[in-house]
C-alpha cells in the first residue's frame, strides 16, 4: 500500500472551503457571511452525526485565522475532562486572554456539548458573555433539548439536517471519480440507504469497499457491509406469512451465515421492508411493534435465532 | 485630519465591527430596557428604600428578559460599584466570604455606593459550591448595600431557604411589540432594510427572549443590506406551533403510510411530540380506536425508557413509527370534522397541583 492509499478518506475528503460543503446550504451561506464581516454571534450547531457540524466549524476557524489558526482555537470534545472545574478554569482562562495576531477574536469549539453536565453548562453562561470581545463559542450537539435554555438564548441556533439523496450521490460520484471507482446507479441507491444521511458513514463504507474492489455493485456492497438484501428479507417474510415456517427459517439461517449478519442487522432490515408486505395497514403497524420488541430483547442479550423464529412464527397469524 | 485622528478612528471602527450585537446593543440605561416597566419600578423602590435593605431581592424570569441588564443599569445610574458573583465563579463558602464579605465589610474610600449582584443562582453546584446558600443568607441579612439575586427558576429546590429572606420580582417574556421595537432600532442603526412581515417573523421566533432575537437578527443581516422573509428560514427556531398542527392533522386524518414522516419538519423532540398527541388524541378518537391508539402511544413511551436504559438510539425509529403510523392506523372512521389542537396543559397542571399540596402539608405542620 502506498502512503497515499493509507489516508483515511473522511480526512482526505473533508471540505476545506465553504463551497465544498455538501448540504446545509443556508447555514453555510450564513457562516460565510460571518467570516466575511469578521463578526459573529456565538453559534450552536445541532443535528445528527455526519452532517457537517465539526467540518463547518473548522472551515470558519481556518478562514478567520489563516495559517496560525491553532493559536487562537481551543477544542474540547467528550473525551476531554469537561466538568464544572474545567469550565470555570481552563475555558474561562482561554476566553479571557487576548487573541494573538491579527484576528478579531478567538474561538472555543465545544463538541458534543449536550454531554456537559447542567452545572457545567451553567458555569459557561457568563463566560460566554463577559469575554465576547476576545472570544466566540461554537457548540455542537445532537439534541438541542439537552442544552439549557440560557445557553441557547446566547447563541444563534442552526439545525443541521441529514444529507438528502442528491447530496449523498454527489459525494459518491465525486469520490469515485478521483479514486477511479465504478459505481453503478443501483449501488448508489443502496449506498444512500445505508448512509441514512450520514456523510462520514458513507465515505467510510466507500473506502472499505474500495479497498477490496474497484467496481462497486449492489452485490459487492452486501458482501462487505453488514446489511441485508431487501429481496432476501421479502422472501423470508412472504414465506413466514404464508405459513411456511420451516422454509422461512432455513432461508433466514442461510442469509445470516452466508453474510455473517447479526440478529440486529436482520431486524433492522425487516423494519425497513414491513411497509411493503402484503397485509393490511393495521397489521403492518403490529409487525413494527413486534420488531421493536424483538430488537429490545436482542439488545438485552436474548438468543438471536430464537427471537427471530418467534417473530417469523407470529407472522402466520396476520390477517391478509 | 491629523495622524492621531486617523488611527483613533480605525481603532474604534475595528472594535465596533467585531462586537457581538448582544453586547453592542445591550441596554445600558434604565430607559433602554424594553417591556419591564413594572419590574423596574419595584427594583428601584427596593434599592432606594433604606428600610428594605435588611433583606435581599430576587429577580426571576426566563432568559433574555433583562434581569442582569436591569441590575447593571440601576447600579450604573446610582453610580454604585458592582460586586458580582456568577456561575462561572467558584462560589463555595470561602470564596463568597472573601469576595462579598470583604466588600460589605468596608466602606468605600469615597463613600461610594455599592451593589452586590449574585447571578445565575440555579447554577450553584451542590458539591463544588458547598455552603453557598447559608453564606448568601448571612450576606442578605447583614449587608448595608442592596443585594440583588438573579435566577431563571425561582422555585428551584436549592433556593427554598434563601427565599424566606427575599422579596421577589418577576421579569416576564417580552411582548411582540417590544421585540419589534428592538429589532427596528438595530436595523436602523445597521442601515438594513426590513419589512413588517419579516420583522414580525423574526420577533415571533424568539418566544419573548430579547437576547435570542438580537442574535437571530445578527445572523440574518450579516453581509446583507436588506432582510426578506425568505432569509429567516435558516434559523433553527421556526414557527413551532404551525408545524406541529400540520403534523397532528396529518396523523389524525391521514390514512397512507406517508404519516411516518409527519414529524420530520417539526422542530421539537420526540418527548414533546408525544405530549401533543396525548393532549389532542381524545378530541379526535373515541372508544375502541382511542384504546388502540393509546396502546401504541404507551408502547412508544416504554421505548423511550429503553433508550435511556440500553443507550440504544435505534429505538427512536420505532417510537416514531408507533406515534405516527400506529396512531393513524388505529382510527375506525374517517375524521372530517375540524379540531382546534391544544398545547399540552398537563405539565402546568401537575406543577400547580404539587405546589398546592406542599402548601397544605406545610400549613398542617405549622399548626
Amino acid at each position: 500500500m502506498t502512503e497515499n492509499e493509507s489516508v483515511i478518506w473522511t480526512e482526505k475528503y473533508r471540505p476545506k472551503d465553504f463551497s465544498q460543503v455538501k448540504g446545509q446550504q443556508d447555514i453555510v451561506d450564513r457562516a460565510k457571511a460571518f467570516v466575511e464581516s469578521r463578526n459573529m454571534p456565538h453559534l450552536m450547531f445541532s443535528g445528527p452525526a455526519g452532517t457537517g457540524k465539526s467540518t463547518l466549524s473548522l472551515i470558519i476557524v481556518k478562514k478567520l485565522f489563516g495559517e496560525n489558526w491553532r493559536n487562537n482555537y481551543l477544542e474540547l470534545n467528550a473525551s476531554d475532562e469537561r466538568g464544572i472545574d474545567v469550565i470555570r478554569q481552563k475555558v474561562k482562562n482561554f476566553a479571557r486572554t487576548k487573541a494573538l495576531a491579527e484576528v478579531p477574536f478567538k474561538i472555543i469549539f465545544l463538541d458534543e456539548a449536550d454531554a456537559l453536565t447542567r452545572e457545567a453548562q451553567q458555569a459557561l453562561r457568563r463566560t460566554m458573555e463577559n469575554f465576547t470581545s476576545n472570544c466566540r463559542f461554537i457548540l455542537s450537539c445532537n439534541f438541542s433539548s439537552k442544552i439549557i435554555e440560557p445557553i441557547q438564548s446566547r447563541c444563534a441556533v442552526f439545525r443541521f439536517k441529514p444529507l438528502d439523496k442528491t447530496e449523498i450521490s454527489g459525494i459518491i460520484r465525486e469520490i469515485s471519480k478521483i479514486e477511479n471507482l465504478n459505481v453503478d446507479d443501483k449501488a448508489i441507491e443502496r449506498l444512500y440507504d445505508i448512509s441514512e444521511g450520514d456523510c462520514r458513514r458513507i465515505i467510510n463504507v466507500l473506502q472499505s469497499i474500495a479497498a477490496v474492489k474497484k467496481d462497486i455493485t449492489e452485490e459487492n456492497i452486501y458482501e462487505i457491509v453488514s446489511t441485508t438484501r431487501p429481496a432476501d428479507i421479502q422472501l423470508i417474510l412472504d414465506l413466514a406469512i404464508a405459513g411456511n415456517f420451516i422454509q422461512a427459517r432455513e432461508k433466514l439461517l442461510e442469509v445470516m451465515l452466508k453474510q455473517s449478519l447479526a440478529g440486529l442487522d436482520i431486524i433492522k432490515g425487516i423494519q425497513k421492508e414491513v411497509w411493503k408486505i402484503n397485509v393490511d395497514d393495521k397489521s403492518k403497524i403490529k409487525v413494527i411493534e413486534k420488531c421493536g420488541e424483538i430488537e429490545f430483547r436482542l439488545v438485552e442479550g436474548a438468543d438471536e435465532f430464537i427471537q427471530l423464529e418467534s417473530f417469523l412464527a407470529s407472522l402466520a397469524l396476520l390477517k391478509k | 485630519m491629523s495622524n492621531w485622528d486617523v488611527n483613533y478612528n480605525i481603532k474604534s471602527i475595528s472594535d465596533y465591527t467585531n462586537m457581538q450585537f448582544i453586547e453592542k446593543y445591550r441596554p445600558k440605561k434604565i430607559k433602554d430596557i424594553a417591556g419591564q416597566g413594572e419590574a423596574l419600578r419595584q427594583l428601584l423602590k427596593f434599592v432606594l428604600n433604606k428600610k428594605s435593605l435588611k433583606k435581599g431581592i430576587i429577580l426571576y424570569g426566563p432568559p433574555g428578559t433583562g434581569k442582569t441588564s436591569s441590575a447593571y443599569a440601576v447600579a450604573n445610574e446610582m453610580n454604585a460599584e458592582i460586586v458580582e458573583l456568577n456561575a462561572s465563579d467558584f462560589r463555595d463558602k470561602k470564596s463568597i466570604k472573601d469576595i462579598i464579605g470583604g466588600a460589605i465589610g468596608q466602606k468605600s474610600l469615597f463613600e461610594k455606593n455599592k451593589m452586590i449582584i449574585i447571578d445565575e443562582l440555579e447554577g450553584i453546584d451542590g458539591r463544588k459550591d458547598y455552603g453557598c446558600i447559608a453564606e448568601l443568607i448571612k450576606i442578605v441579612n447583614g449587608s448595608t448595600y442592596p443585594v440583588v439575586l438573579i435566577t431563571n427558576d425561582l422555585y428551584n429546590e436549592k433556593l427554598k431557604d434563601l427565599r424566606k429572606y427575599t422579596e421577589n420580582i418577576q421579569f416576564k417574556k417580552l411582548e411582540q411589540d417590544d421585540l419589534k421595537k428592538i429589532l427596528t432600532r438595530i436595523c436602523n442603526q445597521e442601515n438594513v432594510l426590513i419589512d413588517e412581515m419579516t420583522l414580525k417573523r423574526v420577533a415571533l421566533m424568539s418566544d419573548g427572549d430579547a437576547r435570542a432575537t438580537i442574535n437571530d437578527l445578527q445572523t440574518l443581516i450579516s453581509g446583507r443590506k436588506e432582510l426578506k422573509e425568505i432569509h429567516t428560514k435558516v434559523l433553527g427556531k421556526r414557527e413551532r406551533e404551525e408545524t406541529i398542527f400540520n403534523a397532528l392533522n396529518l396523523i389524525f386524518k391521514g390514512k397512507s403510510h406517508a404519516v411516518v414522516g409527519a414529524f420530520e419538519n417539526v422542530d421539537m423532540d420526540t418527548d414533546e411530540c408525544i405530549l401533543w398527541i396525548d393532549e389532542n388524541l381524545p378530541y379526535e378518537y373515541n372508544s375502541k380506536e382511542l384504546a388502540t391508539a393509546y396502546k401504541f402511544l404507551s408502547k412508544a413511551d416504554i421505548f423511550k425508557r429503553r433508550i435511556v436504559r440500553n443507550q440504544h438510539w435505534r429505538f427512536l425509529s420505532y417510537i416514531n413509527e408507533l406515534i405516527t403510523a400506529g396512531v393513524a392506523f388505529s382510527k375506525e372512521t374517517d375524521k372530517n370534522k375540524f379540531v382546534k389542537y391544544k398545547r399540552t396543559s398537563r405539565l402546568l397542571k401537575m406543577w400547580i397541583e404539587n405546589q398546592t399540596k406542599k402548601k397544605v402539608i406545610a400549613e398542617k405542620f405549622a399548626k
